[in-house]
């Protein structure tokens, strides 16, 4: 038993969770927190130049890592910049830990004028899957256990706890066997399902000729149930994925058929998908909705795998409630694949791709040319970051038969310039990772600042920028706005080379400039999320 | 009936009538049509950002120089979120800031489903507006608008939320199914002349006729209701002495003979002593907040009597419990309050004038003991250097101040030269670092013939700094001077004092803002001496460019008055801090070299000394 303070007892419970990173900027009220990280070498912090990238960094490095990782910033004045950031993570359905002081428990609420306070829960409350205010000192593990248990159960979210500055600095009686008492919140849970509900589901799969399967949320980019790739390949059936779910699979996996807009986007994308005639849905995200609706599915039979049974849709036929690895792996076990014509469909869905990404992002259409190169140097150790309205879709469809760890699309239509602080974020959780951001002068210049740190730090990132020079909307050079903050750069015309990319190599950050506009008028996945969503319900 | 215009078009139509003619936004293809909408206006002028937070932050700059209403518009979810920190300032300061976003079409789902896009937009802003709300329909719009328009100023003022959504933008209606509103000139955000009710006045006017030692505490919302002059008046008709709040400066001219000198605690003992001596204080349009000591023991006395003036009832009795409150306008307050004190025949006759004098006596040589901290020898250039040499610009050239940052702030408070009401700019209700390069777009913007002059912080510096580009597109000719003491140092003196120099997180060494500032195109100076800030000025001033000046101090230096706000910031919490660990700070912090330990301790006996800690603490 020590006398420890409050401080102490939270980064006992984060390191309790695993937590090695905490992206954070300091305030007074913070104080015995940042005293208990400098005192120990297990745990690290990293300190960006804005509060508004702390749950994005949060959401890269837990995306590249599954290692979860916290936000932490101060009270009322850090809090409002961060919201936007945990917003991000709220929308792709990122279990960020964010935690924040306040100030004393009992000035806490209603507001009284204390300095910076303002009722930062109240600004939480829409956009996390849980929060609240921990009142007393031995509440805190239980707190950061729950925080952690509602991010990471269902379909994931953030979720966001305040900290009186006085539960911080408190001391009291904290020993090992405290500790001991916080368990482990389980970051892929297993849920194993009920069995007759897996083999009904397998037996219509079997008997459909042109099943298909659609990967959404709570894969992929929170960095968990990375097996589900393995087990898709052994099903055997064709495979989309949504923005949510953009580098599950890749180019070498024989059941790929790419990014579920690139259909969505195309008259033949959609005729040819209308033909499935059974679906599988795992994890449901707004893309699948919207996907299901237009192509008139509901009526065919639909197996939902979910994690969390209130995210069943109501018009499916089979309510898997299993987490995916367990659900397919049983389904692989009742074999799902019989009928032969699928080998038929399979092929058309293949066959069809090269033309849907020519309709929508034509190679030798500007950036494109640099993405389709950039997909023939990557291999298994690569991490690529997509941001821009011209960019993060054509990177989805353009490199769909490329190799990677993992490919992130960002969507810019939520927010602007996730891309820089989420490729940081990778690129400190994971060192091994060659990690390349690719991404246009809009979406690089919103968080520019964060490359500063960055560099400070030592990290490692090659960034790949289209550039444009139309002064009306940015008059900087945007290579020596990079060259300032510290990135090493080289310019980069396309129009005397083929985009050859291959002595582009990472040392620090570098950055490639391209001279090329993204083409925004090819890519039409301009519609707004919320929009595309709501016509179709 | 035809449908002839555009939602787009009719709210544009709809803001501009009524007076909102800047916008400040990140254009995306969703708000395109209003964005066209809004520049086919008469005398709008929409101004585009890097990021949401950012054109938000110069909204409030805008209205904070011009006292004229504006609008920041941006796309929904994160890019809506993102403007939250610029109304939180806004709210916190009561700044009539419009908010203005677009949002899902769908009705929000407060259930937390799976259908995130869903989310209750417009509930995140509730806890920081004065008022939100959703348009519904196109032909209801204009009444929406006008109501917000009308909360936002509504006595107290603050910012209002409108969200907007999405499929409003695109559908038609008839011209004549909206309302055509009169045009109006640009909306100025206009004191409410409330008159205080008699009974109160009188009241106040004994209490203050009786008191030995009276205080006037002048609150922000002296300069809301325009009532400097009056102030002035009222303080040497009746020679009572002054002290302001945080977000008071500027209302008095530091040096009159009055007034205790910097805001709140960074006056020191002046402003200790006064809230500890005095018996009546008349508290004017003053929030009495965190900044300030709340007004409550141990830093205040708990036998004051206080007379509380502000226009917000609510604002009365939330931490002090006044003997008389007064709900009025400060303004038609004071003008009250003289009628009344006349109306008794009432002269101060020199009956305060040994109070006064007490007060001023300290005030001088608490100025002279800074001036003397300043000049100091160091390796590095001391802050207090940095901020006199400020302080000489301002004097001979007038600019708008911008500050942001920590100990960056409180040197320039304490070392402040005399300004006026609409000169100085910080967010002192969130004390929010990262604004400063906003604010100063924005006040340029309200200002185009002053020059503009941001003071940071090197970490506040860096929030923003995407937005040196929009400087430069947009041509505002601002100087900034960046306090490079390369460290988050209001912080790091906490670590100092309480953490046994654990600094952790909070240095900021080996990072360059020249070449920062050149990657961007700017013209960029590097100064070490606080000799060479003016030349370098005046190098940039002939420029007519915006220009930085770096200039490198002294990271160990930490402003006295920290002390003050610490203390406050952390009551009833500093008792738990392990005593061993408190003595080995004390202990690194007696190595800092004599003349600190000198300073700081003087500190301490004249001021914090004078804090009354058996008193009871709320
Ligand atoms: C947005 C925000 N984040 C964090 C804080 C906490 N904080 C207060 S002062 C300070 C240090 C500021 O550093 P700098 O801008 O360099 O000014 P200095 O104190 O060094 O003069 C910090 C981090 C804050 N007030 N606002
Ligand atoms: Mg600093």
């Amino acid at each position: 038993m020590n006398l420890i303070t409050g401080g102490e007892v939270l980064v006992d419970c984060l390191r309790a969770q695993g937590v090695r990173h905490v992206f954070s900027i300091i305030g007074g009220q913070m104080g015995t927190i940042y005293d208990t990280i400098g005192r120990r070498d297990d745990i690290d912090l990293f300190i960006p130049r804005c509060e508004t990238v702390t749950p994005l960094m949060a959401a890269g490095y837990m995306a590249a890592t599954g290692v979860p990782a916290a936000s932490l910033t101060t009270v009322g004045a850090g809090v409002v910049y961060e919201a936007a950031g945990l917003m991000h993570a709220w929308l792709n359905y990122l279990p960020v830990i964010s935690l924040a002081p306040q100030v004393q428990s009992w000035k806490t609420k209603p507001h009284q004028e204390s300095l910076q306070a303002c009722n930062q829960d109240e600004i939480y409350a829409p956009l996390t899957k849980w929060n609240t205010i921990v009142y007393h000192w031995k509440r805190i593990p239980a707190m950061i256990n729950r925080g952690f248990r509602e991010a990471y159960t269902g379909v994931p979210g953030p979720v966001h706890i305040d900290i009186p500055v006085d539960i911080l600095f408190k001391r009291g009686l904290w020993g090992q066997s405290d500790l001991e008492k916080v368990p482990l919140v389980k970051r892929e849970p297993t849920i194993t399902g009920v069995a007759a509900k897996i083999e009904d589901a397998a037996a219509a799969l079997k008997k459909a000729g042109r099943p298909l399967v659609i990967v959404g949320q709570g894969i992929g980019r929170e960095g968990r149930y990375r097996g589900v790739r393995q087990l898709l390949n052994k099903l055997g059936l064709p495979v989309i994925t949504t923005r949510f779910s953009s580098g599950i699979m890749r180019g070498s996996d024989q059941v790929f058929a790419g990014a579920s807009s690139l259909f969505a986007e195309t008259d033949k994308g959609m005729t040819l998908l209308k033909h499935a005639d059974a679906i599988v849905v795992i994890g449901i995200d707004p893309e699948t909705i919207s996907l299901i609706e237009k192509c008139g599915w509901t009526s065919k039979p639909i197996v939902q795998i979910e994690t969390d049974p209130s995210a069943f849709l109501t018009y499916a036929h089979h309510l898997v409630h299993a987490d995916p690895v367990s659900a397919l792996s049983a389904m692989a076990v009742h074999g799902i694949k019989g009928v032969a014509e699928s080998k038929r469909w399979m092929d058309s869905l293949q066959n069809i791709i090269p033309e849907l990404v020519n309709e929508l992002s034509p190679a030798n259409a500007g950036i494109n040319k640099t993405i389709a190169a950039l997909g023939k140097t990557t291999g298994p150790d690569d991490i690529i970051i997509a941001d821009g309205a011209g960019i993060s879709p054509a990177a989805a469809y353009i490199l769909k038969d490329a190799e990677y760890r993992d490919l992130f699309c960002m969507d810019e239509r939520d927010m602007a310039g996730v891309g820089v602080p989420f490729a940081i974020g990778a690129a400190i959780g994971n060192p091994k990772a060659r990690i390349t951001l690719i991404c246009d002068k809009e979406s690089l210049f919103a968080h520019v600042r964060e490359l500063s740190p960055a560099a400070q730090a030592g990290v490692t990132l090659r960034i790949i920028v289209a550039d444009h020079e139309d002064a009306h909307v940015n008059c900087a050079d945007t290579a020596s706005v990079l060259e300032g903050l510290g990135c090493c750069v080289s310019r980069h015309d396309l129009s005397d080379s083929q985009g050859d990319i291959s002595e582009f190599r990472a040392k620090a950050i570098s950055a490639l400039v391209v001279r090329a506009v993204p083409e925004k008028a090819v890519v039409r996945l301009n519609q707004p999320a919320a929009v595309l969503v709501s016509s179709m319900r | 009936m035809q449908k002839d215009v555009s939602g787009a078009q009719v709210l544009a139509r709809c803001l501009s009538s009524q007076g909102i003619k800047f916008f400040f936004t990140v254009p995306t293809p969703r708000l395109k049509p209003i964005i066209k909408a809004l520049e086919t206006e008469k005398d709008v002028r929409v101004i585009t950002a890097h990021n949401e937070t950012a054109a938000a932050l110069m909204a409030e700059g805008y209205i904070r120089r011009s006292r004229l209403q504006a609008a920041v518009l941006t796309d929904s979810n994160g890019r809506a979120i993102s403007q939250i920190c610029g109304v939180t300032n806004a709210w916190a300061d009561k700044i009539p800031l419009v908010a203005l976003s677009l949002c899902a079409d769908d009705e929000p789902d407060c259930n937390k489903s799976v259908e995130r896009w869903r989310f209750d937009q417009s509930a995140a802003f509730q806890a920081v507006t004065r008022w939100n709300t959703r348009l519904t329909t196109l032909e209801k719009a204009p009444a929406q608008i006008i109501k917000a328009l009308q909360e936002s100023c509504n006595h107290k003022m603050g910012p209002v939320h409108i969200d907007i959504p999405f499929k409003l933008l695109n559908q038609y209606v008839s011209a004549n199914s909206v309302m055509i509103l009169p045009e109006k000139r640009q909306r100025p955000v206009e004191p409410v002349r409330l008159r205080a009710e008699s009974s109160s006045i009188a009241q106040a006017a004994k209490l203050l006729m009786n008191a030995k030692k009276p205080l006037i505490f002048c609150g922000g919302g002296v300069k809301a209701s325009e009532a400097c002059a009056d102030l002035i008046d009222f303080l040497e008709t009746y020679k009572i002495p002054i002290a302001t709040s945080m977000a008071g400066m500027g209302s008095v001219p530091l040096s009159h003979p009055l007034c205790l000198g910097g805001p709140s605690y960074t006056s020191g003992e002046v402003f200790h002593v006064a809230i500890q001596d005095a018996d009546v204080v008349l508290a004017l349009g003053a929030a009495f907040s965190g900044l300030d000591g709340f007004g409550l023991p141990p830093v205040w006395s708990g036998s004051i009597k206080f007379i509380h003036v502000d226009i917000d009832p609510l604002q009365i009795g939330l931490n002090v419990q006044p003997a008389v409150s007064i709900q009025g306008d400060v303004k038609t307050v004071l003008g009250q309050m003289t009628g009344e004190l006349m109306k008794n025949n009432f002269h101060s006759d020199g009956r305060w004038n040994s109070w006064a004098k007490m007060l001023t006596n300290l005030k001088s040589g608490r100025l002279a003991r800074l001036n003397k901290d300043a000049a100091s020898e160091g390796k590095l250039m001391h802050q207090g250097k940095f901020a006199q040499a400020i302080g000489n610009i301002v004097t001979k050239d007038d600019p708008i101040m911008v500050m942001d940052g920590g100990n960056t702030v409180l040197y320039m408070a304490m070392y402040a030269p005399d300004i006026g009401p609409r000169q100085a700019f910080y967010p002192y209700g969130m004390a929010a670092l990262g604004g400063g390069i906003s604010y100063a777009i924005g006040t340029a913007l309200a200002a185009p013939d002053t020059q503009v002059f941001l003071i940071t912080g090197d970490g506040s510096f860096m929030y923003n700094v995407q937005e040196l580009e929009t400087i430069s597109r947009y041509q505002l000719p601002i100087i900034i001077f960046i306090n490079n003491d390369s460290a988050w140092n209001m912080i790091r003196s906490m670590q100092n004092s309480f953490f046994a120099q654990n600094f952790v997180g909070t240095d900021l060494d080996g990072v360059e803002y020249v070449p920062i500032a050149r990657g961007f195109g700017w013209r960029a100076e590097r100064v070490t001496v606080a000799e060479d800030i003016i030349p370098a000025y005046e190098r940039a001033r002939k420029e007519g460019a915006p220009a930085i000046i770096e200039c490198i101090t002294d990271k160990n230096n930490t402003p006295d008055s920290l002390l003050s706000f610490a203390l406050v910031e952390f009551q009833g919490v500093l008792k738990y801090l392990n005593p061993l660990r408190f003595l080995h700070s004390v202990l690194l912090m007696s190595k800092m070299g004599l003349w600190r330990n000198i300073y700081q301790m003087t500190y301490i006996i004249k001021a914090l000394l004078r804090i009354n800690l058996r008193a009871r603490r709320l």
